[in-house]
């Protein structure tokens, strides 16, 4: 089974009193047993013991696990929850228990070549006009992925004005940006992952560009991390920067100037997979920060604390009234400093903390790249 | 999983149950049944998992106010079945095992903080708060609640007050029972009851008291108000290493009499001071918090008591050490844990911890080594924290190995207690300070208690005649 991977992990973690039951995402939200990051890694071990699963545990193993690596932050053995679910999704998918919604996901990645089964063919209908005055070849690779193109295409608008404002010689993947395949992965389609994995690869050799650069965590991971550990290596010298990452060498070298204040009361939001899982906590605060007129302030949790969205994991597909229980976490944090936007860096809390704040009149949320765009 | 037959009676309990909680509140689930089999205890958590058979709960049940744990309690009357609370399920002792299946009431979306009273220092909630999820939301506005036992992430509220814990500053802010006020209890008929919230009362005993401990045999406590403090300027630990045991304790007696009022004090005994410090000798580590020239001042007044017990003066390093790292011990470790309690060993552990007079703590440090020992395959190694002006605590991890089968492993836990409470007994403490009764202890309160056992008792069938909550507890009648 994939799970003897993480034997070691799962055996230890079903020793453990919970110690890190207070901070899991999800577990917060039903305050079942069933969902500790104990008991998942409990029921996954039971299962590699056994030699398969109960088809009853199929559902704990998908639809309550945000793979948001809260735990791992607080697990001082080092374990990740989400990592032996991961492992459980390919022995379930192998063992054809994959739920619906996971097989659903996967069959839309492959006909439309996004998760949410949006016809491909409008992949770049909200960027239509700037997407067709691209080159084809460029020195600056914007990937925007699914979630950005299809749920949040001002992500997308406001990244192509950045770039075309700091005169920055950059392009999409012309011939069609394929899914990075992270849905893919998440569902326990791990060779359907590969295979998406290497098209992007080829996608972004057909551009000759040397550094790609994404508004989305999930995706940059992908590329820049993920897709190198399962043997699948980006075309030399090619670099992957946040987006973020990005704007603090423009503003640094004088490219991008940001002059119009945007006096707006904001606070800050860290993705999981940005900030836990690669660890960039400060470029977006610097970015944030710079601009004029801006006020920020910290929610109680950030950084390495900073809750999740509720939307990691693929639960969006699997799981939604869980997603929309657990986004409230975050909202409410910012309500408590009293911010007027929710900004983060990642279109999918984007969507997650939107289907809240719409219905506020105090608060809204915003990628950070969007008040970048207003700063201009 | 093997589907268990299904009763008409429990299909009908089952609706009641969705009657009065809604559908998202009640479960029959079988993994969530798997889940709430137990606690953290030896016979709750490895026992079953060494495939010792025990009984799941028939249905988890989530209360999000005090009139659906009342109506909840009211059902299970109607149906005699049992209910048993459940909060963090950390508990040690296997006070949350359902042992007669039934009902699980997990108390934990009862989480809300109702008030904060910053000019009365006062905090009111809901029992089913983790305990770390209150402290943060007291941090954020600059108090604490200076309750931080080593389970602060894992437990909560109700599993504090119903087991009566202590946490690591105990000496200096009290054990649970010393910061709450008030409560509301459910009792076991369903009727609502409460104390008031004031800083002290003359009227008639404290029935706050009936409700501290009662490890969910006497009501559901839904409510409580405790003290908070603003959170102090600065806290500084200091070490000491003593030449024996004994001059540690003449050190401890005389800081507790001098009044000085350490936040933590723990000593190691000898093995813990080798094992843990590398040190010949027994180690003390101390903490005082508050403003900063009290703190100075205490630590100056504990250096010259420390001096006259010729003890050599370590620093603060260790101190700062051992409170960043006060949560690592639990953590699962890869190997060389002597709790290794996973399934792969045939480990049979406790923590037997106890408390009584100073006379008390180091007789019984004594003879319960030596009675320990004596047994196969046992460990010894004890360390001292919770302080009073008239004693302590003492908390020696007694680990077994050996034992051939499952059976014998329940045999050797339980001969392990029957041999250190009849120390404990004899020498004049109690045979618990914090972690409770639950299955370890059960059998030894009418022991413990003597002839007041039966008045303990009577209460309880008062309040409880179905013998619904938590049936087979604190020794009161099995069901
Ligand atoms: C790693 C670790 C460290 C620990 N450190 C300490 C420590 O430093 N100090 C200490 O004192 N203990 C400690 N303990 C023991 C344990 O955490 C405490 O006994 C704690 O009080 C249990 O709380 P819980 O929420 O986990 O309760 P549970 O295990 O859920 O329940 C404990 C008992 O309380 C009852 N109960 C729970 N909620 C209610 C309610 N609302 N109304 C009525 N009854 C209720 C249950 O039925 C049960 O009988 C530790 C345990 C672990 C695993
Ligand atoms: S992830 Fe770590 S802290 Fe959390 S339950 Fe597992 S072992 Fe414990
Ligand atoms: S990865 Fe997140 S949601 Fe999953 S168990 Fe860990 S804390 Fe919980």
């Amino acid at each position: 089974m994939e799970l003897q991977k993480v034997e070691r992990l799962a055996r230890l973690c079903e020793t453990c009193p919970k110690m890190c039951r207070h901070v899991c995402t999800t577990h917060v939200v039903t305050r079942s047993e069933a969902d500790t990051p104990n008991e998942r890694s409990s029921i996954a071990y039971r299962a590699l013991l056994r030699g398969y699963f109960f088809p009853e545990e199929a559902p704990y193993m998908y639809e309550k696990c945000a793979t948001c690596g809260l735990c791992l932050a607080w697990c001082e053995t080092g374990i990740d929850v989400g990592e032996i679910m991961l492992a459980a999704r390919v022995d379930l998918v192998n063992a054809g228990m994959a739920p619906a919604a996971a097989a659903a996901v996967q069959r839309n990645v492959q006909n439309q070549g996004n998760p949410h089964g949006e016809p491909a063919s409008e992949r770049y209908a909200a960027i239509m006009d700037e997407f067709q005055a691209l080159p084809n070849t460029a020195e600056v690779l914007y990937y925007a992925g699914c979630d950005t193109l299809y749920r949040q295409p001002e992500i997308a608008k406001a990244a192509l004005k950045v770039l075309r404002a700091a005169g920055v010689d950059h392009t999409m993947i012309k011939s069609g940006e394929p899914c990075c395949g992270e849905p893919l992965r998440l569902m326990g389609y791990i060779e359907d992952f590969k295979a998406t994995a290497r098209k992007v690869m080829d996608g972004i050799a057909e551009t000759r560009a040397r550094t790609v650069v994404c508004t989305c965590p999930s995706c940059l991971r992908m590329l820049k991390e993920v897709y190198r550990e399962h043997g699948i290596e980006a075309p030399a010298g090619v670099e992957f920067l946040h987006m973020s990452e990005y704007l603090l060498r423009l503003t640094a070298s004088g490219q991008l100037k940001l002059t119009t204040p945007v006096h707006l009361k904001t606070t800050y939001h860290d993705p999981c997979d940005l900030g836990r899982r690669q660890e960039i906590y400060e470029p977006p605060r610097e970015v944030l920060t710079s601009l004029p007129g801006i006020q920020f302030q910290e929610m109680f949790f950030n950084r390495r604390d900073a809750r999740c969205c509720g939307a990691g994991g693929g639960l969006a597909a699997t799981n939604l009234e869980l997603v929309i229980k657990a986004s409230k976490t975050v909202v409410n944090l910012a309500q408590d400093v009293s911010a007027e936007v929710l900004v983060t860096a990642c279109p999918t809390c984007k969507t997650s903390f939107h289907r809240q704040t719409y219905k506020l009149d105090d608060l809204k949320t915003m990628d950070l790249i969007e008040l970048v765009a207003m700063a201009l | 999983m093997a589907e268990k037959h299904r009763s008409l009676r429990e299909s009908i309990l089952y609706n009641d149950l969705v009657a009065i909680l809604g559908v998202e509140n009640v479960s029959r689930d079988e993994v969530e049944r798997q889940a709430y089999i137990g606690d953290v205890s030896f016979l709750g958590m490895v026992m079953p998992r060494h495939n010792m058979e025990v009984d799941r709960p028939d249905f988890i049940v989530w209360p999000t106010s005090t009139e659906q744990v009342s109506e909840v309690l009211k059902a299970a009357n109607t149906h005699k079945i049992p209910v048993t609370p459940y909060c963090g399920g950390a508990g040690v002792q296997g006070a949350a095992v359902p042992m007669f299946g039934g009902i699980v009431m997990d108390v934990k979306k009862m989480d809300k903080i109702l008030e904060i009273d910053e000019t009365n220092l006062m905090v009111t909630c809901q029992t089913g708060l983790i305990g770390q999820a209150l402290e943060w939301a007291l941090n954020a506005k600059g108090y604490t609640y200076a309750h931080i036992p080593q389970s602060t992430y894992c437990s909560g509220i109700g599993g504090f007050l119903a087991g009566h814990s202590a946490g690591v500053l105990s000496t200096k802010y009290g054990k649970i029972a010393s910061m709450v006020l008030g409560m509301e209890v459910v009792l076991p008929d369903g009727r609502v009851m409460r104390t008031r919230a004031v800083p002290q009362s003359a009227a008639g005993p404290n029935l706050n008291h009936l409700f501290i401990g009662s490890e969910g045999t006497l009501g559901v406590i839904t409510e409580a108000t405790m003290i908070i403090h603003p959170l102090p300027e600065l806290r500084e630990f200091r070490s000491f290493l003593y030449p024996n045991l004994h001059s540690a304790f003449e050190a401890a007696r005389k800081i507790m009499r001098r009044g000085l009022l350490p936040g933590t004090l723990r000593i190691s005994d000898e093995e813990e001071s080798k094992e843990l410090y590398k040190q010949e000798g027994a180690f003390m580590t101390i903490s005082y918090d508050g403003f900063e020239e009290l703190v100075k001042l205490q630590h100056r007044e504990t250096m010259k008591i420390a001096l006259e017990e010729n003890a050599v003066d370590i620093g603060s390093a260790p101190g700062d050490r051992w409170w960043n790292r006060r949560f690592s011990s639990v953590y699962p470790k890869d190997n060389g844990n002597p709790l290794d309690m996973g399934r792969h060993t045939l480990n049979v552990g406790n923590v037997i911890e106890s408390a009584g007079s100073f006379t008390y703590l180091e007789a019984a440090h004594r003879e319960l080594r030596r009675t320990l020992l004596k047994i196969p395959g046992q460990t010894f190694m004890a360390h001292f924290s919770h302080w009073y002006k008239t004693g302590g605590m003492m908390y020696p991890y007694c680990v077994n190995s050996g034992a051939a089968s499952e059976e014998e492993m329940v045999d050797r836990y339980f001969r392990m207690h029957r041999a250190a409470v009849e120390v404990i007994h004899r020498l004049g403490g109690t045979m618990t300070h914090h972690h409770g009764v639950g299955l370890s202890l059960r059998g030894f309160m009418r022991e413990e208690f003597g002839e007041s056992f039966e008045m303990l008792q009577s209460i309880k069938r008062t309040l409880d005649p179905n013998n619904i909550m938590n049936p087979g507890k604190l020794g009161f009648d099995w069901r």
